[in-house]
């Protein structure tokens, strides 16, 4: 009889010690996932104030890149014959992905700017320049800038024919 | 209390108790190495952001200094295949035992071509070139932290100083003034160089003397033209020449957007007569990659550019 309430007795503390290694277990890998989920959000922050940097900085120096830009020693101002040529199939495949961003888009914004409507074609007023099809979610910054081309007028004078524009370009944001 | 009940209380405890204790030591490095892997893998972001704004401008040349408490060091994989990428890591030292010194997650750049030493340093300085081939194609960026001094035979080029004065106290120019620890750069000739630029230059083709040559050092030899010269003095043969590929393929591109550019601009009426030229130069930096042809036809483009009317790239 003696030996049956002893070995209750163990029963009852190798119980009471599982479950207590049970709950202290369970404690720390509750505390565990509440900090691995602050880290990971403190991450995310970090890698989506890297990646709007990336696209300010780019849209900053964007009218300086041998790809858009007017002249050599032009800032702010965006060659329209470059923008048309970007457009051609074969280059912009070649451009893609190239700029760690989802889109390029330029505005031009003299004159009727309330509907838009995509170059080439009559009276049009901005161009997509590019755009990753696998971006859905769109966050765009925008800058100020010239649209020009070179003009030979009547009298063999070569000018800039210069409109007011504005470039977009959206950053990459991962799902 | 039996003696036996006891002693399976107390052992069950302690192995439980060494089991709770060895599985949270091992999640506690397992969290350390990760917080380093992101801190470096943050690191390389942060680099290759702050490299953005110094890659394109109408300047000659940009800088900048990147200071660490702890030393860092670099590392990269360069793809030459079309544009082409680098993959960019680094890793701050932090005098533990290798395995915990492991680099950060690549971060792969296409839009840049980076050239840097891999010794770990506290302070690093980076500078940017422009590379031309009669129209600009890009802005090369150097990351150095290693003492150079520059002997005499820098003079010969015009603005090689100015572009090398940006590493600061770590530009020492004149052997007098070199230190045991510095890097002994010769031009032509020399004694106990560590790097030597030979020029390899045509009076007639040349502008300057050290315009196109070749640099040696660690016994092998780096061919160069132009503003090439600033890559090869700082970077290794592997890196200089995935890079150099990648770039006279973006020069190759450049050619084919400014000769459809001269098209648009001659049905305008403002001819340029560049496009024969432009092909030309699009099919040498596509197919033979010949660097001396490419500079010749760069040059050449330059001059017909230069008397036209309708500019193509310039004022």
């Amino acid at each position: 009889m003696q030996t049956m309430v002893g070995m209750k007795k163990s029963q009852m503390r190798i119980q009471q010690m599982a479950f207590m290694i049970l709950a202290v277990f369970f404690f720390f890998t509750l505390v565990g996932l509440f900090l691995l989920q602050v880290f990971l959000g403190e991450m995310r922050t970090s890698a989506q104030e890297r990646e709007r940097e990336q696209v300010l900085n780019i849209l900053e120096s964007f009218s300086q890149l041998p790809e858009f830009s007017c002249s050599e020693r032009s800032s702010f101002c965006i060659d329209e014959d470059k923008i048309f040529v970007m457009k051609i199939e074969e280059i912009n495949q070649l451009y893609s992905e190239f700029w760690p961003i989802s889109s390029i888009r330029i505005f031009k914004i003299g004159g009727n700017f309330s509907t838009l409507k995509e170059c080439p074609s009559l009276g049009c007023n901005y161009y997509k320049v590019y755009e990753n099809p696998e971006q859905t979610q769109q966050m765009e910054y925008s800058s100020y800038v010239s649209i020009c081309k070179k003009i030979k007028d009547s009298q063999e004078y070569v000018y800039n024919f210069c409109e007011l524009g504005k470039i977009s370009i959206g950053m990459k944001i991962k799902s | 209390m039996k003696k036996g009940d006891f002693n399976f209380v107390w052992l069950f405890a302690i192995l439980a108790g060494s089991a709770i204790l060895v599985l949270m030591i091992y999640a506690a490095v397992r969290t350390g190495t990760t917080i380093k892997f992101y801190q470096d893998t943050e690191l390389t972001k942060q680099v290759s952001v702050f490299l953005d704004p110094m890659q394109a401008g109408f300047v000659s040349s940009s800088k900048g200094v990147l200071s660490s408490k702890r030393e860092i060091v670099f590392d990269s994989f360069c793809d030459s295949s079309n544009f082409g990428y680098q993959k960019l890591s680094a890793k701050q030292i932090r005098g533990l035992n290798e395995d915990f010194n492991i680099l950060g997650e690549e971060i792969t750049i296409k839009d840049k071509y980076i050239y840097f030493s891999k010794e770990p340093s506290k302070k690093f300085y980076f500078f940017s070139i422009p590379i031309n081939f009669g129209f600009k194609v890009t802005d090369v960026l150097i990351i150095d932290s290693r003492e150079f001094c520059f002997l005499e035979g820098y003079e010969d080029l015009p603005s090689f100083k100015t572009h090398i004065s940006v590493l600061g106290d770590k530009a020492i120019f004149g052997e007098d003034n070199c230190t045991k620890n510095s890097i002994k750069v010769c031009f032509n000739y020399g004694t106990k160089c560590d790097i030597t630029i030979i020029s390899d230059c045509i009076e007639s083709w040349c502008d300057d003397k050290y315009e196109k040559g070749f640099v040696i050092k660690e016994g092998e030899r780096i061919d160069y033209v132009g503003n090439f010269l600033y890559p090869a003095i700082f970077s290794d043969k592997e890196i200089y020449e995935c890079n150099l590929k990648r770039i006279l393929y973006k020069a190759g591109v450049l050619s084919l957007i400014y000769k459809e550019k001269s098209e648009r601009m001659s049905s305008r009426n403002c001819p340029t007569n560049l496009e024969d030229t432009l092909i030309e130069l699009r099919n040498v930096c596509f197919n033979s990659k010949n660097i001396d042809e490419i500079y010749s036809i760069s040059k050449l483009l330059k001059e017909l550019e230069e008397r036209t009317q309708c500019k193509l790239w310039s004022e």
